[in-house]
């Protein structure tokens, strides 16, 4: 049995401090091979924590460890990925202006050495074998990885870390990355692994998936451990009451039925777009949370950064009717009280190296005038402090960098920020993707207050039960066009939304 | 407010100690970093400009504060390498003075920069090395306003006679090469050694001229005169043009000897290429150069010759330092030295020159620095010529820390306080002096 | 509806490492200011004591801040440009030509008042063109500043000739007086309420920052770019006018060299050049006055020259490596 394995990895009384925020707090740990180990935890709770420090990314402050039966102290990654240990990262892991075989050997071009040069037509080809053991045939390892999308270039991460055939690998948060047959390949590794006496250690926000594919699952909460559980004693409720520290009361998602205003707020015409949309119509309404969903390359990020300005619109055009203004740029978009979260929230909702505060103001320059063209201080403050405080960031103070937030208090920076903007009209781009099932509530209960305030909302996701709980309106789209429009009061079916989002059509 | 707090007590911390700090006398407090200053009190045997040997009584140092000089430099080279020695270790204790110098200063703003910081230091005197005759009349006001007297390295021009005719008090002042003596080296050279009879074509790089630089005009004025008198030609244009021209022009004439003037600051950027080409012509054997470019043109001379094989004479403007000796000391592949003749200069001398017109004006003697009709004076040393590597040999080893070719005799010469009535005409006599028979004739003693 | 408790903040360990505790004091606000005038503080009580007093009368003082006014200004000037995550060196150079149609003005009118307004008004125009390659031609600043570097250059040797142009002296050294520090501080002063007080620095920061999120927050980066050139060809005609001011005429090396100093001072004063949110406005004149106070102070003290180049390189290195903001990321900006 999977918890009867020799003992792989051994944490003893690890702590690891990032400044005054204690990320680990005197955590033990043991990881036995032939297992698929859970972890799982609210962001900030410490699990990408423990499997970095193992995997040599970064060092703890204190403890110890012990990797097949020694002392384990990795200097560097590299380090660990030679003694057998490997991690696919949460964030990107692979540096786009390089080949797929050189992200896929990064740091290790040494074993194609020959002499001074390096053997590329080699390296080529064992790129391609390290692919196709992972089942992947479509990518090119001669081609740029930049040219790739985020699945591929997740895939490509996933087939560097197999190369190694490590001993112990780590999927954090991976699957969030993937569609369905990125999943797909994910899980059979996993499995593959732990049937051949390794080990995988498998974080996850997604308490489904984590419970299907798990034989053991610990549970962390600020830098804790709360509890190791075997397969058999899965339960859902009681892993989320252990994850959060509180009991859940009521609905996740929204439960009501409330309608939306007749009144059309936004109408994107005819729009075709340089390389996504073609011809696509939608319409917003008043007091409408239209969800927009499909596989990830179905065109919806296009839609939303077409709504917004983001996205040249070759033909067409989007249109504010109530004000009679066409959006063009992102500027004019939020002069008339737009608001826009996107997908890539480091790269594009958030100044990682400025304040809390500097993020969540950069919405409220002209709300915060105080005389003249100045801005008072004391109102700026405010504006921040609100949100700070109405949304339980958790910080020292405005002043803190966001760059040394979890992932998800970032999240509630830019959701700040546009909450403090009052948007009429918000278009949210997987807005809970990488945060914590407490946060996401909150978020869901916000986005539904901001619904009854008469804001209207477009939620594009790739998660259906996020969509099915929050929409009133939901879109299907697939290769730019729209599949089918679902309405709420006539219920979601999952059934169909899949099929519409793969097929295009009713089930053939 | 507690930030407020702190960094207003920082401050008063400052203050307060800048109050307690200040001593009345102004005596170095870094010892290894500054000038030393010491006193002497001595006799020395000196001589006058009629030979009897007269005993002198030097002032003793307790007589005057210590001097401090400030030396503004333009560029650091060997030269000012030489004049740090000098100054520093040989004047300075002797004449109770402490000198400073500066970093390198192009420009007229980094000039008044240093003037403004040498005033603050306690500076008593500026000597200037940095020379716009535009900007001569302002440095002095400035100084005026300091209260520090200013001498630069330079002469009278149009545009700074304002200067020199204006009756400054603080203005002590320029010191330079006789130019007309200085062409004439060329000119007596290329007379000399030059025979009509032969065919010679000549490169002449003319460097500032067109910028008025007025050395090299005289030089190179007396070059062309020196070519003109040897082959009895005239010019089509008049020397002037051709010299001052901006771009590269053909010296035509009557006896259609091939004679190329080649402007241009050494420095600039394509100027060693644009020389290099027309010297690859293959058509000059005789190149004579007015600025200080011995030292930059060496390679490409010793290319053309042996791609050419073509033996050219080099006859330039040099200073004393391991360029000039290089390029004597080399052979060309005809077995010639590289360069026939070359101006040079005893930077000791000069230097001397400088001092004294400060020293004779903080000891209470201005009329050292005055001509007769009561302007401000311009005081001149000749330049000398060498021609040959075992010349330069004796004469590069005659200006060196230790035996330096303006020694005390020298100097003292020139001081109104060891000769009372010293007039200012007595003292260049004295500079024209020393010249190469009497410093070989003094080495030799 | 879902009832989430308020979480309670962390409780900060008692064990902090070194490198822990310089960060939490580099983030607190304010740090940006305080550092480099304390270690300006530090060096201004060094020289004190090394001279016995003698460093800090009247004149020392009045003579610092003369002398850094020019540098001073321009760095003032380009802060803004730094901001955004641009550089330009090509300051000096336009500094310099604008200095030219100053002085040309004045050999046309006589009139310096003229002069003043013509020196002002090139530094505008030439920074805009700057501006202008830039955002038509979408060139980076950095780029077109070399060129510009160049051409400018040629401009004022080709004007200026061999012979500096006059200004009169005695007219410049009366209107240097009172003149000079009233227009340094009102522009200075202006510089600090608009950057620091109005939505145009916070802007700017944020473009500096990360200039996709800016252009999401509805922050047009085109029209910051164009204020921040029009604010910095403000600064660097007035800088051309102290210039002239200063020395009563402009020689064909006016300018040259300037774009360096004005970084070095940007980076002394403790603000990073590659822009973002740590920057300021004020950085730069307190890393002009500190180069200034070094020069002056070496002098005084009497470091000897073959030393002085060694010793400010030195110290310049110690401030820099105390002073700047290293950012745990990379700059992701191209520059080029």
């Amino acid at each position: 049995m999977a918890h009867n394995g020799e003992i792989l990895v051994e944490v003893k009384d690890l702590c690891k401090n990032f400044g005054v925020t204690v990320a680990l707090n005197q955590v033990s740990m043991v990881i036995r091979r032939g297992e698929v180990r859970g972890l799982i935890g609210e962001n900030g709770s410490g699990k990408s924590t423990i499997t970095s420090i193992i995997a040599g990314i970064q060092q703890a402050t204190s403890g110890e460890m012990f990797y097949q039966g020694k002392a384990w102290k990795p200097q560097t990654s590299l380090a660990a990925v030679h003694a057998g240990i490997g991690i696919i990262v949460q964030e990107m892991g692979t540096i786009p202006s390089l080949t797929v075989a050189e992200n896929i050997f990064l740091g290790d071009y040494d074993r194609f050495r020959v002499g001074p040069v390096i053997n590329r037509r080699k390296m080529m080809a064992e790129a391609r074998q390290a692919l196709e053991d992972i089942g992947v045939n479509d990518i090119d390892p001669a081609a740029i990885t930049g040219r790739y999308n985020m699945e591929q270039r997740k895939l490509i991460e996933i087939a560097k870390t197999m190369v190694n055939h490590p001993e112990i690998f780590v999927v954090d948060e991976t699957t969030t990355a993937l569609s369905e047959k990125g999943r797909e390949i994910l899980y059979r590794l996993m499995h593959k692994a732990a049937a051949e006496n390794k080990a995988v250690v498998f974080i996850s926000h997604d308490l489904d998936e984590i419970m299907k594919h798990s034989d053991t699952l610990t549970i962390l909460r600020d830098g804790n451990i709360i509890d190791h559980m075997v397969k058999e004693d899965f339960e859902p409720g009681s892993i989320k009451q252990k994850m959060i520290g509180r009991e859940i009361t009521g609905q996740y998602y929204r439960d009501d039925m409330d309608g939306y205003d007749d009144e059309v707020l936004l109408r994107a015409e005819h729009i075709t777009t340089m390389r996504e949309l073609l011809c696509f119509d939608l319409e917003l309404h008043k007091g409408e949370i239209l969800g927009i969903g499909g596989l990830s390359e179905c065109g919806m990020h296009a839609v939303g950064r077409a709504l917004y300005g983001l996205e040249e619109v070759v033909s067409g055009q989007v249109v504010l009717t109530q004000k009679q203004v066409k959006i063009t740029t992102p500027e004019v978009a939020f002069k008339y009280g737009m608001g826009y979260v996107s997908k890539n929230r480091d790269t594009e909702s958030l100044e990682l190296n400025a304040s809390i505060g500097a993020n969540i103001s950069s919405t409220g320059y002209d709300k915060n005038r105080g005389l003249g063209i100045f801005i008072s201080n004391r109102k700026e403050r405010r504006y921040e402090q609100l949100q700070v405080d109405s949304l339980a960031i958790k910080c020292m103070n405005t002043f803190q960098p966001v760059r040394t937030l979890s992932g998800g208090n970032k999240q509630k920076v830019v959701f700040g920020k546009w909450l403090a903007a009052d948007a009429d009209i918000l278009i949210l781009d997987c807005p809970t993707r990488g945060v914590d099932i407490g946060v996401k509530a909150y978020m869901y209960q916000l986005i539904y207050e901001m619904k009854k305030q008469g804001k209207s909302i477009i939620l594009i996701s790739e998660e259906l039960p996020e969509l099915c709980g929050m929409s009133d309106r939901l879109l299907i789209m697939r290769n730019g066009k729209v599949t089918g429009e679902f309405m709420r009061t006539q219920g979601f079916s999952h059934n169909d939304l899949i099929n519409y989002m793969i097929v295009g059509g009713e089930n053939q | 407010m507690k930030k407020m707090f702190v960094t207003l007590l920082s401050l008063f911390l400052c203050i307060g100690l800048s109050a307690c700090g200040k001593t009345t006398q102004s005596a170095a407090t870094v010892d290894s970093l500054t000038e030393t200053t010491s006193t002497s009190t001595a006799v020395v045997p000196g001589s006058t400009a009629d030979g009897e040997n007269v005993s002198i009584q030097l002032p003793s140092a307790a007589n005057h504060k210590t001097f401090k000089i400030g030396i503004l430099e333009t560029q650091l080279s060997d030269e000012s390498t030489i004049r740090v020695n000098y100054f520093r270790d040989y004047i300075a204790p002797r004449y109770n003075c402490e000198f400073m110098f500066s970093e390198a200063c192009g420009d007229l703003n980094s000039v008044m920069t240093y003037i403004e910081n040498a005033a603050d230091a306690g500076c008593d005197a500026i000597l200037c090395y940095y020379t716009v005759p535009a900007n001569t009349e302002q440095l002095v006001q400035l100084c005026q306003e300091y209260g520090m007297l200013f001498i630069e390295n330079g002469g009278i021009v149009p545009a700074n006679e304002a200067a020199y005719k204006g009756g400054y008090e603080n203005f002590g002042g320029g010191f330079q090469a006789n130019q007309p003596a200085t062409g004439r080296l060329f000119k007596d050279y290329l007379v000399a050694t030059m025979d009509p009879a032969d065919e010679h074509s000549f490169l002449i790089v003319s460097g500032s001229c067109y910028l008025g630089n007025m050395q090299q005009l005289e030089i190179t004025t007396n070059i062309m005169e020196a070519i003109a008198e040897i082959y009895g030609l005239t010019y089509e244009k008049t020397i002037n043009e051709l010299i001052t021209s901006s771009s590269p022009i053909q010296a035509v004439n009557d006896k259609d000897i091939e004679i190329y003037c080649y402007p241009g600051l050494p420095t600039a950027s394509g100027w060693l290429e644009g020389l290099s080409a027309a010297l690859q012509t293959g058509k000059y054997d005789y190149l004579l150069i007015a600025p200080n470019a011995i030292g930059n043109i060496g390679n490409a001379v010793s290319e053309v010759e042996s791609a050419l094989d073509k033996d050219i004479t080099i006859i330039g403007f040099g200073t004393f330092g391991t360029a000039l000796t290089n390029a004597f000391n080399t052979k060309d592949k005809f077995g010639n030295q590289s360069v026939s003749m070359s101006t040079v200069k005893f930077t000791s001398l000069v230097s001397a020159m400088a001092f004294s017109k400060a020293y004779n004006m903080l000891t209470g003697h201005p009329e050292a620095v005055l001509t007769e009709d009561g302007n401000t004076n311009v005081l001149q040393f000749k330049m000398e010529s060498v021609t040959s590597a075992e010349q330069l040999a004796q004469m590069s080893d005659w200006d060196v820390p230790g035996k330096w070719v303006a020694d005390y005799d020298i100097v003292d010469q020139m001081l109104v306080v060891n000769e009372p009535g010293l007039t200012a005409k007595e003292i260049q006599e004295r500079t024209f002096a020393v010249n190469y028979e009497s410093i070989k004739k003094r080495r030799s003693d | 509806m879902i009832r989430i408790a308020k979480k309670e903040k962390q409780k900060t360990p008692s064990q902090l490492g070194i490198g822990d505790r310089i960060e939490i004091i580099k983030s607190k606000r304010g740090f940006s200011l305080i550092f480099p005038l304390s270690m300006l503080l530090l060096l201004v009580t060094l020289f004190v004591i090394l001279t016995g007093g003698d460093f800090f009368t009247l004149n020392v003082i009045k003579g610092i801040f003369n002398q850094s006014l020019i540098v001073g200004t321009m760095a003032t000037a380009v802060s803004f440009i730094y901001t955004t995550g641009n550089v330009d060196i090509s300051v000096g150079n336009v500094m310099g030509l604008s200095a030219v149609f100053g002085a040309l003005s004045y050999r046309a009118t006589g009139s310096m008042v003229l002069v003043i307004i013509v020196t002002l008004l090139c530094g505008v125009l030439f920074m805009m063109c700057n501006c202008a390659l830039g955002i038509v031609f979408h060139i980076k600043s950095a780029m077109v500043a070399i060129v510009a570097m160049s051409v400018y250059n040629a401009f004022t040797e080709v004007l200026v000739g061999p012979d500096p142009i006059q200004v009169d002296y005695r007219l410049c050294k009366q209107l240097e007086g009172n003149f000079r520090y009233i227009a340094f501080l009102l522009y200075f002063g202006t510089c600090l309420l608009l950057y620091h007080k109005t939505a145009i620095g916070r802007k700017l920061r944020f473009i500096g920052g990360n200039a996709l999120c800016a252009n999401q927050t509805g922050i047009n980066s085109a029209k910051s770019k164009i204020t921040a050139y029009l604010f910095a060809g403000i600064g660097v005609g007035l800088a051309g006018v102290l210039q002239l001011l200063r020395t009563g005429n402009v020689a064909q090396s006016v300018g040259t060299g300037m774009g360096v100093d004005v970084m070095l001072a940007t980076v002394l004063g403790g603000m990073s050049i590659f822009g973002g949110a740590k920057s300021n406005v004020y950085a730069g004149f307190i890393g002009a006055v500190t180069v200034t106070t070094l020069n002056k102070g070496f002098l005084m003290v009497g470091v000897s020259s073959t030393l002085i180049q060694g010793v400010r390189a030195i110290i310049f290195l110690l401030l820099v490596f105390m002073n700047s903001e290293r950012q745990a990321t990379l700059p992701s900006r191209q520059q080029f």
